[in-house]
Formats: structure tokens, C-alpha cells, sequence
């Protein structure tokens, strides 16, 4: 690639740094051939792991939900800190959400199914918040909306964390 | 660098789910996403993050691209979202009404690029991204304007402005 005079040679990823992103990205790169991955929920292995996941997840999503609406007294730095518990959070949430779905016994599917729908089309209207914020500008109001949407996404990965607790 | 046609074969091929083809893609545009992203973090593992949840949404949302845009600009697109999403104090851009002078200031030499470096770094943020966008990614300011959500207008009297700026820095 041609580079252009402003940027130095430093700035450029190096190797490591180009194979770690990559790295990353892959594991979450689109699969359309993906066949169902067939796991037993009792498998020991499995169950365990599931369980840490949810323990911590759980916990994640209570104090990040608490966090959220104990109202807007909170300072600017605990604000970022919140921010990026929820990020890591909902990004926890979403990586075990299809083996929650897996290992789901066939009653609780069709609700877990929906209650993926739900934060889908919530991370939509998220979606569609930050972009008008990032025009239109920031209003308390708009903040307000988009830390219920958060919270009420939350709440949908509660419930799902939950119809699976108790097959665990 | 691939041509436009190879381009959209990568994507298609993408598409179809040959996975080899997001890593060509991937290669081609790694450099200058991450670099671009860069002047505006903090450290390197900021821009890392940006970098590559930038791929992972262009990715996931490939579907989406319209093959009649660049897919460079699609991906800054995505990546300057990502960066905005993170910043607390929003980047922001006042929708400038004054007419935009006729002639722009003269072009940066060599030198002058490896001098103004710094300056350039300590431009605020709406600032330093019109300048990039335009100056080093070669983007026109019809473009700019579509990336950003501001108009064309807005984004040359931020660029004269911030080349006016930085000359009068130069002088110094």
C-alpha cells in the first residue's frame, strides 16, 4: 500500500498486531455452511463451563442494570467504566447466547428464540439512537432512552440466562 | 492494491461463504483503517478494538454493502462509528453557513507533512478528521459530507480553516 507522507512507518499494525486482530475477527466471521453444533447439556464438561459463564454473566448484568438506573447522579468517570462493563457484558452475553440456545431443553427454545428477536430488534433502535445522537446531537433525554434500551436489552439476556439456570 | 473488480469478486466470494476471501480483504485494508483510526486513540489498543470490531460489523453485514460504493469508504464509514460510539465527548460538527472561499491554500510539500505531524495531531477531533479524510485518504468533500452526515460546504470551510491554521503553526 502507498503511503501517504503523514503517516510514519510506526503507525502502520505490525505483524503481531495485524495477526491478533485477525484472530479476533475470525472467530467471529459469518458461517453459512455452519451445521448445528450437537452437544449434550448434561456433558460434564459442558455444564461446568456453562455454569461459570453464567455466574458471571449474571453478575455482570445485575450491577451493570443497577448501575443504570439508579439515576444520573454518577460521575463522568464511573459513567466510562459502566460503559465498558456493559460492552464487555452484552459482548460475553452474545458469544454464549447460541450455545444457551443449544443446550436448551425444547420448551424454553421458542422463548429464547423470541427473547433473541427482542434484543435484536432493541440493538436496532440502539442503533438508530447513536446515529441520530451522533447528528442531532446529545439531549439527557436521548441519554435516558438509550440507558433504558440498554437496561431493557439486559433484562431480555437475564431471562434467557435464567431459563437455562435451571436445567443446569 | 486490487482493482475495483477484483474487489467485488473478494466480496462475492465472501459472500458465498468462501472464508479465505474476508482474510484477502481483511489484508488489503487492515493498514489503512488502522492507521486512520490511530490518530484518534489513545493508545494502540484502542485502535486495535476500533480496527477490529470495525471488520467484525463490515463482515457480519456484508450483505449490506452496496457494490457501487467503495468498500474502503464503507468500511471507514463503520469504523469511524465505532470510534464515535467510544468517545465520550462526541465528535461534533456545527452545519457552517459561510460560503466557502474559491481558492484553497497551497498544497503541503514532503517537509512541511513530516512538520506539521504534530500539529496536526493536536487538532480537535471534527477538525483533524475533515483534514485526514480529505488531505491523506484522498476523499472529496461530496464524500466527506456522506461519511460525516454534514455538508459539502461545511466540510471545505473546515478544511480551509484547518490548513490556515496549521500554515500559521508552520510559520511559527
Amino acid at each position: 500500500m502507498k503511503s501517504h507522507p503523514f503517516y510514519s512507518p510506526s503507525e502502520s499494525p505490525t505483524p503481531i498486531e495485524q495477526e491478533r486482530m485477525w484472530n479476533s475477527i475470525e472467530d467471529q466471521l459469518p458461517s453459512p455452511e455452519a451445521a448445528p453444533i450437537l452437544m449434550h447439556w448434561r456433558s460434564f464438561w459442558i455444564g461446568n463451563v456453562a455454569a461459570v459463564v453464567l455466574i458471571f454473566a449474571l453478575v455482570g448484568v445485575y450491577v451493570t442494570t443497577n448501575l443504570l438506573t439508579t439515576g444520573t447522579e454518577q460521575a463522568s468517570a464511573s459513567e466510562d467504566r459502566m460503559y465498558e462493563t456493559l460492552t464487555s457484558a452484552t459482548g460475553q452475553l452474545k458469544t454464549i447466547t447460541p450455545l444457551l440456545l443449544n443446550t436448551a431443553s425444547e420448551q424454553v427454545k421458542p422463548s429464547i428464540e423470541s427473547r433473541i428477536q427482542a434484543i435484536e430488534d432493541i440493538d436496532q433502535m440502539i442503533e438508530e439512537m447513536k446515529n441520530d445522537m451522533m447528528i442531532n446531537g446529545i439531549t439527557p433525554a436521548k441519554e435516558f432512552s438509550l440507558k433504558r434500551l440498554y437496561a431493557t436489552k439486559l433484562d431480555f439476556y437475564k431471562e434467557i440466562l435464567l431459563d437455562n439456570e435451571g436445567q443446569l | 492494491m486490487a482493482s475495483r473488480s477484483e474487489e467485488t469478486a473478494l466480496i462475492d466470494n465472501a459472500l458465498s461463504g468462501q472464508q479465505p476471501a474476508f482474510k484477502q480483504l481483511y489484508e488489503l485494508h487492515v493498514e489503512g483503517l488502522f492507521r486512520f483510526l490511530n490518530q484518534f486513540a489513545s493508545n494502540r489498543e484502542q485502535t486495535e478494538e476500533w480496527t477490529q470490531r470495525a471488520f467484525i460489523k463490515a463482515f457480519q453485514k456484508l450483505a449490506s454493502f452496496k457494490k457501487e460504493a467503495r468498500f474502503k469508504t464503507w468500511l471507514f464509514t463503520i469504523g469511524m462509528n465505532e470510534m464515535r460510539t467510544d468517545m465520550r465527548k462526541n465528535i461534533h460538527f456545527e452545519n457552517i453557513e459561510e460560503t466557502p472561499e474559491a481558492h484553497g491554500t497551497q498544497e503541503f510539500s514532503n517537509e512541511e507533512w513530516m512538520t506539521a505531524r504534530s500539529l496536526i495531531r493536536k487538532l480537535p477531533n471534527d477538525k483533524k478528521m475533515v483534514f485526514l479524510l480529505y488531505e491523506v485518504e484522498g476523499y472529496s468533500h461530496r464524500e466527506i459530507g456522506e461519511l460525516l452526515d454534514i455538508k459539502e460546504a461545511t466540510s471545505r470551510v473546515i478544511l480551509n480553516r484547518t490548513k490556515a491554521e496549521l500554515r500559521q503553526g508552520l510559520q511559527v
